[in-house]
């Protein structure tokens, strides 16, 4: 690039200081980072020799993997026995565990598709790795359901196909619908994902040293010129994608919440579960993202693309729906109230004072509740450390809230004398951390060989793309010259 | 390193597709054709320790099947004779033929004759006999022309899908309870007077049945639902209890 | 391609080493051997079209369509297996129901037994009979395991040595020389009921009219029998009719246990508890008891107190009651004892309430005591039971035949620390494990003896056990024992109602039933049928109607299954004959109270 511009390394307080003209904005990209900056600071991540740290984190997680598939494999064998499920617990953190991971799967979606139908360029930023963070942690969320079926063999009955005992699954049943929702999502994210990244890869391509690498980027570059002809039906292939997937974000979660609200069970059959579960995956979705992000920021020194401002947006939307999701909460303790059924009534003080109270106290009122109302407060959404705080209070909040929705409601039975508590095996627990450790690995693989910042979109969002804007005042001159 | 894929590969992706169709396509089409009861039960025709001639006694010496399997009215299991049923007649009657030896042995030593089975259903499924062969099925219904065969071989699936075909559509099977041994029966040796008369018609039904020449075997089939009630069950338990 | 192995030719020279064990012996087999590359059928394949490679190649191509093809992929052959003889009445995969009867200490319980290709599977009360009702327990249940008990007697056993039938009846022909005038004999058995061996043992009494006949049971209450005779005579019995108590009081007494009480009982109480009507009542439970019980649990009103204080209580609730009744009867019990000392430690409020609560309903109430309650608690109780007019109402006397030459284990443990018993039978029970202690004072050893002591002092010691246990280790014989699903016999419910036992099968191990081995003793021959039983109504026995007039023997059940409607009509004439049986029974009953 002949006329990249010459600016300074560091434009000091330009991203914290509001600017002085009004209708003028903060840049999505700092100090003026040119076309090819950004080129090889995203692509060397992928290009340069893997950093110790990285080595590092991924024996560990995928040791952890590693162990979590053994206690898979372990319960494949042997049977649902090997979990604590039991009279009157018989969901405990086999759903609780799916409900998790595919929440989290929610932020990836909304930032791809619905931000991009309103036109958000601050998007651009994260999408890639929000996305990618979709499918490994649907991934997770896969296994669940999968293999606490116990003949894992028979999950096939799950798919409405012609066969010899001339019967079907029954469509009458939201968990039949769970696994039409989560696999057309599953489709189209990897879809989308993969069509996102077309322009990257012909980049990756073209840049590649080896004809491995050549070879293996260019077959999924598909063939990717970047001509004109190329970029009009990849944009139009884009736009129809996110208009496919934004109901998606929210039939995914509604339909999960189906599982409960059409059961009969105090604190299940609840109508607000649908805006509340989707609410609630958007949180949780949003805070995963920030644990993944802020790290990866730091350690490729990605500061200049994914900038306080973009940390700033995101901590408003856990703010936002973090409330909901608060505002939900004390709904369904004045229903309980309102309704004046005694089970009801029972239930929601059990869930309070019952012996799983400090479920309650901690990960629902503490973590989800009372934490995200920090961003209230500028200096809190604009602290790394603040943030990332608040994010690992959500992500453990988030799967307290799953567990006492489920266990919960279970735990205390119509019938006193089948009241009991669930106690996790060793088996539930690790398998619950080993599914970290899968979702860790791949995201981990993945910022390792495919690029985690969108080149082409980001780019998108520079003002030298954008013809109509008022440019820097350096830069105009510079190229007026 | 603009050109690093030939130009045939081009064409590849295109090739890849329609093959791996057709394979899947082929997969398909050979487990549904291979791999389900109609292929692998059906015509199970193992030897028999006595081979035991069913047409002989049923076709030509005009035997009814409940001589033999006496109990099949009255008990969930249809069973088999024992030797002392075979000896009744075989003690004047061929009584030194030698295919017969296995029976006059375990007449003697009181061992039994070890029959193969043939029409062997899971042991998750509870089959009652009595039910239906009191209520207009055949024997012919699920072990085929069993009268003209001279080694049983098994005739029909016994799939799940199959025992619904009737269980959802009874009327396509149901015949008069005095025609149920009577393996060669048709729809058309029925006099539609005789059973109009004996029977009635079905509800709604306008058309003077007893006029017509011969009845179908629906006709047939919804009359005696009607007139019997028969509410098949399409419920899991009622045969996996 | 066949390569003849070269073995390295033997020195001529120096002395000869053998290589291998199998040179130094040098047989013929191994010479062959040697000679050949190949084992013996392997040498078949030399020739230009079997190269090894070809070989190989067809090998394998069989042991791959051996694997994969043909044979694995069988259909694994099951047979059908009929009988070779018709069974009468058996239709494969039916089950017959047969009526029996389980001999309990307190009285038989009718059964009606589930049999499946002449095997016993299941056991329930007998719907037809109103001791039962269908109803059944704990004990019937677990009856059906004790029948197919592995760990059952299986062997005649001689000091532990396996024996022979033919070698028991030997050595009981000897015996029965020993014997005498059974000045040495004693009989030590459980309590059953049953009515055909009272007959045997009154014919062993001719035969040996010196014999000891003891009736022994760990649980089995003298105090009760006891109080009974000298409270109402000789060869009565009491029997509760709970079902017409408005009132009831239990003086540590669990009778809605099954172990305790029966069957009838339990279900005469709830009789009363279910309202179904606006002029139905409830009936009202006190219960005074040390531990918490089936009885306690059902209670309205309940009182801890320990076992050593109910005495106490049964006196202060029998002077209240005399002092409201003014019942000379009840009167006179008490004047002869004495009054118990020490302060009452218990609400004496709540016996207030009780005691008028039984006064105001005279007639409807009824006071009962715990078998394990002293003679004391059994007098007053009927004392209070008889002032309140309870007896003949709510308490009815029932004759029941009570042999007075029955000994207790403690007049028999008596005899035999006097050395003066050398046979001895003891027929089913466990006195090793479950008698008491200090039975009896040796007078040689100044000291007092346990059962175990007392039974090495007996020379001939035969045991019919259904386990090898305790007993069976210092018994001389060990007899395995018959179950009663494989033994005839009878006995009487509770309540005096005849019943027979019949056989569902065959002894699974040989086993002898008791009235085999009484039998045996007589030196008669033995009897398979039912002819024993069937003998004792041809004498005719007095105490009750035996339930079905039809000869137990000749009817093998009450039910066949083969058409359930006649099943159902039989069993509604049955339950019409029995409820117009039962009426006339109760109103005869009555009379008699």
């Amino acid at each position: 690039m002949e006329g990249a511009v010459a600016v300074p390394e560091v434009i000091e307080g330009e991203e914290l200081a509001p600017t002085e003209k009004p209708l003028t904005r903060v840049p999505l990209v700092l100090n003026r980072r040119s076309y090819g900056w950004l080129t090889e600071r995203i692509a060397g991540a992928v290009e340069n020799r893997a950093p110790r740290w990285w080595w590092v984190a991924f024996a560990v997680t995928a040791a952890i993997a590693g162990f979590g598939l053994f206690c898979l494999g372990y319960q494949i064998s042997t049977g649902v026995g090997t979990w604590g499920l039991n009279h009157p617990v018989g969901w405990a953190w086999d759903i609780t565990n799916f409900v998790f991971w595919i929440g989290i799967g929610h932020a990836g979606t909304l930032i791809s598709a619905i931000l991009y139908l309103l036109r958000q360029k601050w998007r651009t930023s994260i999408n890639r790795s929000a996305e990618a963070m979709t499918l490994f942690a649907v991934i997770c969320a896969a296994i669940f359901p999968g293999i606490h079926v116990g003949r894992v063999w028979m999950a096939w009955y799950l798919a409405p196909l012609p066969n010899n005992y001339g019967i079907w699954p029954n469509f009458r049943s939201p968990l039949m619908w769970d696994v039409f929702a989560v696999s057309t999502y599953f489709t189209v994210s990897v879809l989308f994902w993969y069509t996102g990244l077309v322009p990257d890869l012909g980049t990756l391509r073209d840049r590649a040293t080896s004809k491995i690498k050549k070879f293996l980027y260019g077959i999924f570059a598909l063939g990717w010129r970047g001509s004109n002809r190329h970029w009009r039906h990849y944009e139009m292939a884009y736009l129809l994608l996110a208009g496919i997937s934004t109901p998606l974000v929210l039939s995914v979660h509604s339909v999960v919440s189906f599982d409960f609200a059409t059961s009969i069970l105090p604190t299940w059959h609840t109508t607000i579960f649908p805006p509340y579960f989707v609410a609630g995956a958007i949180f949780g979705g949003f805070a995963m993202v920030l644990t993944l992000m802020l790290p990866a920021r730091a350690l490729f020194k990605l500061h200049d693309i994914i900038t306080l401002q973009h940390i700033d947006k995101m901590a408003k939307i856990i703010l936002l729906t973090g409330s909901i999701v608060s505002y939900a909460y004390a709904m369904e303790f004045f229903i309980a109230w309102y309704s004046g059924n005694q089970y009801e009534r029972f239930a929601f003080w059990n869930r309070v004072l019952g012996p799983y109270w400090w479920y309650w106290w901690v990960g629902m009122l503490f973590c989800n509740a009372l934490s995200p109302q920090l961003f209230w407060f500028r200096w809190c959404r604009r602290n790394v450390y603040v943030v990332y705080f608040v994010c690992m209070c959500v992500n453990a909040g988030m799967w307290f809230e799953r567990f006492i929705i489920i266990v919960g409601g279970l735990h205390r039975d119509f019938l006193p004398s089948s009241w009991g508590l669930f106690i996790p095996t060793w088996v539930d627990i690790w398998t619950f951390i080993g599914t970290h450790g899968i979702f860790l690995s791949l995201f981990l693989l993945f910022i390792r060989f495919l690029p985690m910042i969108a080149m082409s979109e980001v780019k998108t969002a520079l003002p030298e793309s954008d013809v109509h804007a008022q440019h820097p005042a350096g830069a105009m001159e510079k190229e007026h010259a | 390193m603009a050109n690093f894929f030939p130009r045939w590969s081009n064409w590849l992706p295109l090739k890849l597709a329609i093959c791996s169709f057709v394979i899947v396509c082929g997969l398909t089409a050979g487990t549904w054709y291979y791999v389900t009861p109609k292929y692998t039960k059906v015509g199970y025709e193992p030897i028999q320790p006595v081979p035991f001639p069913h047409d002989v006694h049923v076709t030509q010496l005009g035997m009814d099947c409940r001589y033999c399997h006496s109990f099949v009215e009255v008990g969930a299991h249809s069973n088999v004779p024992n030797t002392q049923t075979c000896m009744s007649c075989h003690q004047q009657v061929q009584k030194d033929n030698p295919k017969l030896e296995p029976v006059r042995t375990s007449w003697k030593t009181g061992e039994p004759v070890q029959w193969v089975w043939i029409h062997r259903l899971p042991d998750y499924v509870f089959y009652n006999h009595s039910a239906h062969v009191n209520r207009g099925i055949s024997c012919a219904s699920c072990h085929g022309q069993i009268n003209h065969m001279s080694v049983v071989a098994d005739a029909k699936p016994m799939s799940m899908k199959w025992c619904l075909e009737c269980h959802r559509n009874p009327e396509n099977f149901l015949r008069p309870e005095d025609q149920i041994t009577n393996l060669d029966w048709k729809p058309d040796d029925v006099n539609p007077a005789e059973f109009v008369g004996k029977y009635g018609k079905p509800a709604g039904v306008t058309e003077d049945w007893s006029k017509k020449t011969h009845l179908t075997q629906r006709e047939i089939g919804q009359t005696l639902k009607e007139r019997w009630n028969i509410q098949t069950s399409e419920n899991c338990q009622a045969c996996h209890r | 391609m066949k390569r003849v192995f070269q073995h390295p030719p033997a020195p001529t020279a120096g002395r000869r080493y053998w290589r291998s064990t199998d040179e130094l012996a040098d047989t013929p087999e191994f010479r062959e051997w040697l000679e050949r590359e190949f084992p013996f059928s392997a040498a078949q394949l030399n020739g230009d079209e079997w190269s090894r490679r070809s070989f190989l190649k067809l090998m394998g191509a069989s042991v791959a369509l051996a694997g994969f093809g043909v044979s694995s992929c069988r259909r694994p052959e099951l047979y059908l297996v009929p009988f070779t003889k018709t069974v009468e009445w058996t239709i494969p995969g039916k089950f017959l129901y047969y009526s029996t009867a389980m001999p309990r200490r307190n009285g038989a319980i009718p059964l009606l037994v589930t049999t499946v290709d002449g095997r016993p599977i299941k056991l329930d009360g007998n719907p037809l009979h109103p001791m039962s009702n269908g109803a059944s327990d704990v004990f019937v249940q677990a009856a059906i395991n004790e029948l197919y008990n592995p760990l059952r007697a299986k062997r005649i056993a001689e000091n532990g040595q396996t024996k022979s039938v033919a070698d028991f009846e030997k050595y009981l022909n000897d015996l029965r020389g020993k014997i005498g005038d059974g000045g040495g004999l004693a009989f030590l058995v459980e309590e059953t009921h049953s009515p055909t061996r009272e007959r045997i043992r009154g014919e062993l009494e001719k035969m040996f009219p010196r014999m000891r006949w003891c009736v022994y049971d760990p649980l089995r209450s003298e105090a009760q029998n006891f109080a009974t005779q000298i409270s109402f005579g000789d060869d009565l019995r009491l029997v509760p009719r709970i079902e017409r108590a408005d009132v009831i009081l239990a003086l540590d007494s669990d009778f809605l246990d099954c172990a305790e009480g029966d069957i009838a009982s339990s279900r005469a109480f709830t009789s009363r508890r279910r309202v179904s009507a606006p002029k139905d009542s409830m009936n009202r439970l006190y219960v005074v008891e040390n531990r918490y019980t089936l009885t306690g649990a059902m209670a309205d009103h309940r009182m801890r107190l320990p076992a050593s204080q109910i005495p106490l209580i049964a006196h202060a609730i029998a002077m209240k009651v005399a002092t409201a009744t003014k019942d000379a009867g009840l009167g006179s019990v008490l004047a002869t004892l004495q009054v118990p000392a020490g302060a009452a430690q218990f609400d004496e409020h709540w016996v207030d309430e009780a005691v008028n609560d039984l006064v105001s309903r005279s007639g409807a109430g009824l006071v009962l005591a715990g078998s394990q309650q002293p003679v004391v608690v059994q007098l007053l109780v009927y004392g209070i039971n008889s002032a309140l007019k309870n007896v003949g109402r709510t308490v009815l006397l029932r004759e029941l035949h009570r042999n007075q030459n029955d000994n207790s284990i403690l007049q028999l443990a008596g005899e035999m620390v006097a050395g003066r018993i050398k046979q001895l039978f003891i027929l089913g029970a466990n006195p090793v494990f479950n008698a008491p202690r200090a039975l009896a004072f040796d007078p040689s050893g100044k000291t007092w003896i346990d059962w175990p002591e007392l039974q090495k002092k007996v020379p001939d010691i035969i045991r019919l056990g259904y386990y090898e246990d305790e007993t069976s280790a210092l018994s001389r014989w060990n007899l395995p024992a018959s179950h009663f699903l494989e033994s005839w016999s009878d006995a009487l419910s509770s309540e005096g109602h005849y019943l027979a036992i019949q056989p569902m099968i065959l002894p699974l191990f040989g086993g002898f039933s008791e009235l085999d081995l009484l039998t045996a003793v007589m030196g008669k021959p033995k009897v398979d049928g039912p002819e024993l039983v069937i003998q004792w109504q041809y004498r005719g026995w007095n105490c009750a109607q035996p339930l079905e007039r039809t000869n137990p023997a000749a009817d093998p059940g009450i039910s066949r299954d083969r058409a359930g409607a006649r099943l159902f009509d039989r069993r509604r004439t049955l339950r019409k004959q029995l409820v117009a049986a039962g009426n006339a029974r109760s109103d005869h009953e009555a009379d008699l109270g």
